[in-house]
């Protein structure tokens, strides 16, 4: 389901939800995820990369909005939502409790923002 | 080894301040590239943060992730992230070569146990043929390239209190 989100974000913000999954031994984690069209990559929260018991394959330096940068593992995850499925997505993860679909994936669909009617539709045209 | 990083990350938890880089080596005592590659180690464990200033680098204790930063790479967590930096010294002393290697250069290698040990120009292809040949296990995958890229994940977020 993709939607706006009006009671843990202010102002409100487009959120769907994810299935994230090891790529190997399957286990799941769901939960909800920002659109957020100025992350070059996507983020999933940290508690997750634990219980998902994911393995670190690479090291990104990562600038955020203040210009500072921080290098955080890459882990590579399987994400499912709305129907859609997306093998071997190499994320990040940081202290935060939803995730984000940043451009990596949002740039495979047609997003559509109706921020006034606070709707979204996500399709794959 | 273990001294010059505790040292190093001492000097910027009593500066309580950006230092810049050439700043942070005097302190402790040794070379720029020496002290570079301790900071960076910090970066990733996350107990220190950069900031850069044209070409000049500056470095503080992390503000943000500091309760708990410490403990946040114990045990088998810390051990697999050694692992992932020792694999990306492995690259960075192959890359010169890589990069001069029609088969590598502009295409995704797995590093594994300080080797390159597959590539691909498809990211997803090299990964999966990694894990179904060595199981799940940690690597390093980078692009064979001589710059490296910073990734921007920049939206702020109002935080309730």
């Amino acid at each position: 389901m993709i939607g706006y989100d009006c009671t843990e974000t202010e102002p409100p913000a487009p959120v769907a939800d994810v299935k994230t999954s090891n790529p190997m031994t399957h286990v799941a984690e769901r939960g909800r995820a920002k659109i957020d069209s100025g992350a070059d990559i996507s983020v999933i929260p940290q508690a997750w990369t634990s219980r998902l018991r994911l393995l670190p394959s690479g090291l990104f330096e990562v600038a955020s909005f203040d210009g500072r940068t921080i290098e955080t593992p890459t882990y590579y995850v399987n994400i499912s939502m709305n129907g859609f499925r997306f093998e071997l997505v190499k994320v990040i993860s940081s202290r935060r409790t939803n995730a984000l679909l940043g451009r990596d994936i949002l740039n495979r669909l047609k997003v559509t923002l109706d921020g006034k009617s606070l709707k979204a539709e996500i399709s794959d045209p | 080894m273990k001294d010059i990083k505790e040292a190093t990350f001492n000097s910027l938890a009593r500066k309580a301040d950006w230092m810049l880089t050439g700043d942070v080596a005097k302190a402790v005592g040794v070379s720029r590239v020496t002290i570079v590659q301790y900071l960076r180690e910090l970066m990733g464990e996350r107990l220190v943060e950069r900031k850069r200033l044209g070409k000049a680098s500056m470095w503080r204790v992390n503000q943000a992730d500091r309760p708990g930063s410490r403990t946040m790479l114990e045990g088998e967590d810390n051990e697999i992230m050694q692992q992932i930096y020792a694999e990306r010294e492995a690259y960075l002393k192959l890359r010169s070569v890589l990069l001069a290697d029609a088969k590598y250069a502009g295409r995704f290698v797995a590093i594994l146990k300080g080797k390159a040990v597959d590539v691909d120009s498809d990211e997803r292809e090299l990964v999966g043929r990694v894990y179904e040949k060595y199981g799940y296990v940690a690597f390093y995958v980078e692009k064979v390239q001589g710059e490296k890229r910073v990734l921007e994940v920049p939206s702020p977020e109002r935080v309730s209190r």
